[in-house]
């Protein structure tokens, strides 16, 4: 018997390249394992230098924020921004800037929005779906690295890389005072004159503004009815106006939301009231607007305006200030260092002569506005001379409790505003205020002279003068908003999505330098960045 | 016949030892390379750290403080930042050098593009506008050339856009 072997393929067949194998198998997980590590490297490079880039597109956003701060408060002369052959101003026109940052490789596109009912283009909501308060504005901005500008020097979306967007609203920290006396309870005019007066304009030989109500004021603006009256109360009899010399060179406006019935009811009362005189009619009163806007009144009526409502309910801010920024006095100063505020202690506070001075130290030319705070009550002295011949905005005074202020009899040099509301304004027969009044009531006796300053109301100026100032912001990393969004004043923008094909046209931008695309109407706004932006680029 | 079945060629042994070294080799160079780019990860992310807290530093002192500087020579050194670390078991501190630059819009110098509306007065911005640009050097252990003679060969640079009442 024989044991064949079987028939088997050689051994050494089988073991035939084993070692091979083995080492491409064990190179292959090598490999494997040296590309994710490779991977989580890159990674981590890319994360730490994509901080770095969200950071620089933050403070580009931010830059937009700031610019259009700056513009908002100081702004720049009248121009023709949105290129259609006629001058007008920034906010108007436009709202919108654009900033190349060349040394960060960046750039800010924002826009301006508001919802101060009453001046153009006011809405209540911004293309990021932010609701806006009222009264307040804000801003939009969107920084920008690595973008890729086309042939009309705009950068569409797509090509955007770290986008930061940035929404942040401005509030006012004074009440906004577009009307010569508001009354939150009620108002009464008897005898008195409710007139006004332009601060922009030069003075009589450095003696002061003529009014509206001075004869020798040219016509055209007398029937100007740009001083007018309101209370936030919807009910008519929150209004009384009596005697056939009084004088309201403006409208009379009731609270947001009143019946027409009221309307007609106050009409027909002033008209009865004032001793028969042809009657102001009803609706359609311009409220807000640059000076000399909006149809004319007749200024041989006691009422020169119309009776209509306000558009919108009244704000008031809560006056909270930092307490490293205020003041601490326990009686006012006669002289009053620009840009401060103080807080004068005590339950009543007696004013003769006071007046803002330039800061020595930042001896710019141009005097900052005070804010005096006080208690409760207040009282501007016969033969005062307070901020006397100075723009009214200068020197405002704020109750803080409320009280009463009066102003008494022979009190005329009295150039500021004073609001507080829970506050009760007296002007005494024969007293005189250059500016306007808020408070709870406000009565404005025979005699008395109320004069309102045209800009107070100017749009283009009210975010210096009731200190718009940054209330809170929200950063959206990798951007929202495309730059195309953020184009000039006009209908509002609806594309709201980033990185896409931006789509708006910007608005009112046709026949800018810079048109259509992504960006928009950033030409616009940058009609004057923009040309900055293709010097940058040649 | 016997060793035939139990052992490797010399050649198969030869070819898999050359195929190990070369793998090894060319993944050596790779992991040296992911090894300095994650000694760079730490480096920028120190670095941007840094510009960062300067430059929000700076606008945290406030307008007055700023302008006060306005006649100073810039860039202006600060001092150096230091961040320590441990390579592999040895101290790789890494020096960082700070400057920051500070430029007021004064006469408009910002924006060098001038127009003028109907009545010839020019059309310009806030001097109360000032640019700050934060720079922070350091010699990056990623290699790379020195972009200057003091020898640092990486840089972050910082530029904000800060307004007067927006502070």
């Amino acid at each position: 018997m024989s044991i064949q072997r079987p028939n088997l393929p050689p051994r050494r067949k089988k073991l035939g390249g084993f070692a091979l194998v083995f080492v491409l198998a064990f190179a292959a997980i090598v490999v494997v394992f040296t590309a994710a590590a490779g991977a989580q490297a890159s990674y981590n490079l890319s994360l730490a230098s994509g901080r770095g880039q969200t950071d620089r597109a933050y403070y580009a956003a931010n830059t937009g924020t700031q610019m259009i701060l700056s513009l908002l408060r100081e702004p720049p002369v009248d121009f023709d921004y949105d290129g259609d052959g006629a001058e007008g101003t920034w906010l108007g026109e436009d709202g919108s800037v654009y900033v190349s940052m060349e040394s960060a490789d960046a750039e800010a596109f924002a826009r301006v929005y508001h919802n101060i009912k009453g001046y153009d283009h006011a809405q209540a909501e911004a293309p990021d779906g932010t609701k806006i308060p009222p009264e307040c504005f804000y801003i939009l901005s969107l920084g920008n690295l690595d973008g890729i500008p086309n042939d009309g020097q705009a950068t569409p979306g797509g090509v955007q890389y770290n986008q930061a967007t940035m929404g942040s609203t401005l509030t006012p920290s004074y009440p906004i005072m577009p009307q010569a006396a508001f009354a939150f309870e009620s108002l009464t005019i008897t005898g008195a004159t409710v007139d006004h007066f332009n601060s922009n304009l030069s003075q009589n030989g450095g003696g002061g503004w003529t009014p509206s109500s001075d004869p020798s004021t040219p016509t055209s603006v007398q029937s100007r009815p740009e001083a007018s009256v309101a209370t936030e109360a919807t009910d008519d009899a929150s209004i009384t106006i009596t005697d056939p010399t009084t004088k309201v060179h403006g409208n009379v406006l009731l609270g947001f939301g009143s019946d027409a019935s009221e309307l007609t009811q106050l009409e027909t009362r002033i008209k009865a009231d004032t001793g028969g005189a042809s009657t102001p009619t009803v609706g359609a009163a311009p409220q807000y607007g640059r000076t000399g806007s909006g149809p004319s009144g007749d200024p041989s009526q006691p009422v020169s305006g119309r009776i209509d409502m306000l558009p919108s309910p009244k704000i008031v801010p809560e006056m909270k200030f930092h307490p490293d920024d205020v003041i601490e006095v326990g009686a006012l100063p006669a002289t009053l260092t620009e840009g401060k505020v103080y807080h004068v202690t005590g339950n009543s506070v007696t004013v003769g002569n006071v007046r803002v001075v330039e800061d020595t130290a930042t001896t710019d030319g141009k005097v900052e506005d005070v804010i005096v705070l006080v208690d409760r009550n207040l009282t501007f002295q016969a033969g005062s001379s307070i901020n006397k011949h100075r723009p009214s905005r200068q020197l405002k005074f704020y109750s803080l409790q409320g009280g009463t202020f009066r102003v008494q009899s022979g009190s005329v040099h009295n150039y500021c505003l004073v609001a507080g509301k829970e506050l009760d304004v007296i002007m005494e027969n024969g007293s005189e205020l250059w500016g306007a009044v808020l408070g709870k009531t406000v009565a404005l006796e025979s005699t008395s002279k109320l004069h309102f300053d045209v800009q107070l109301r100017d749009p283009n100026v009210i975010a210096d003068i009731y200190g718009f100032q940054l209330a809170n912001s929200v950063i959206t990393p990798g951007g929202t908003i495309a730059a195309g969004a953020l184009g000039p004043s006009g209908p509002a923008p609806t594309t709201t999505t980033g990185g896409t094909s931006g789509g708006t046209s910007g608005g009112t931008s046709s026949g800018t330098t810079v048109t259509g695309g992504g960006c928009g109407g950033c030409g616009g706004g940058s009609m004057l960045m923009a040309a900055e932006r293709q010097m940058a680029m040649k | 016949m016997r060793n035939s079945r139990q052992g490797h060629s010399l050649l198969e042994v030869i070819v898999a030892t050359g195929i190990f070294v070369m793998v090894a080799v060319a993944l050596a160079g790779v992991w040296v390379m992911y090894g300095r780019a994650l000694a760079k990860s730490g480096e920028v992310v120190a670095a941007n750290t840094v510009a960062r807290s300067v430059t929000e530093g700076l606008s945290a002192n406030g307008w007055t403080w700023l302008k006060a500087r306005e006649g100073d020579t810039f860039p202006t050194d600060l001092d150096p930042v230091t961040v320590e670390r441990v390579v592999r078991g040895r101290k790789a501190d890494i020096t960082y050098q700070v400057s920051y630059e500070l430029t007021f819009n004064t006469g408009n110098v910002l924006f060098p593009v001038s127009f003028t509306n109907g009545a010839g007065e020019p059309v310009t911005f806030s001097p109360d506008l000032c640019n700050i640009t934060v720079f922070v050097r350091w010699r990056s252990s990623g290699g790379g050339k020195a972009t200057g003679s003091d020898d640092y060969n990486s840089e972050a640079v910082y530029s904000a856009y800060v307004y007067r009442h927006g502070l």
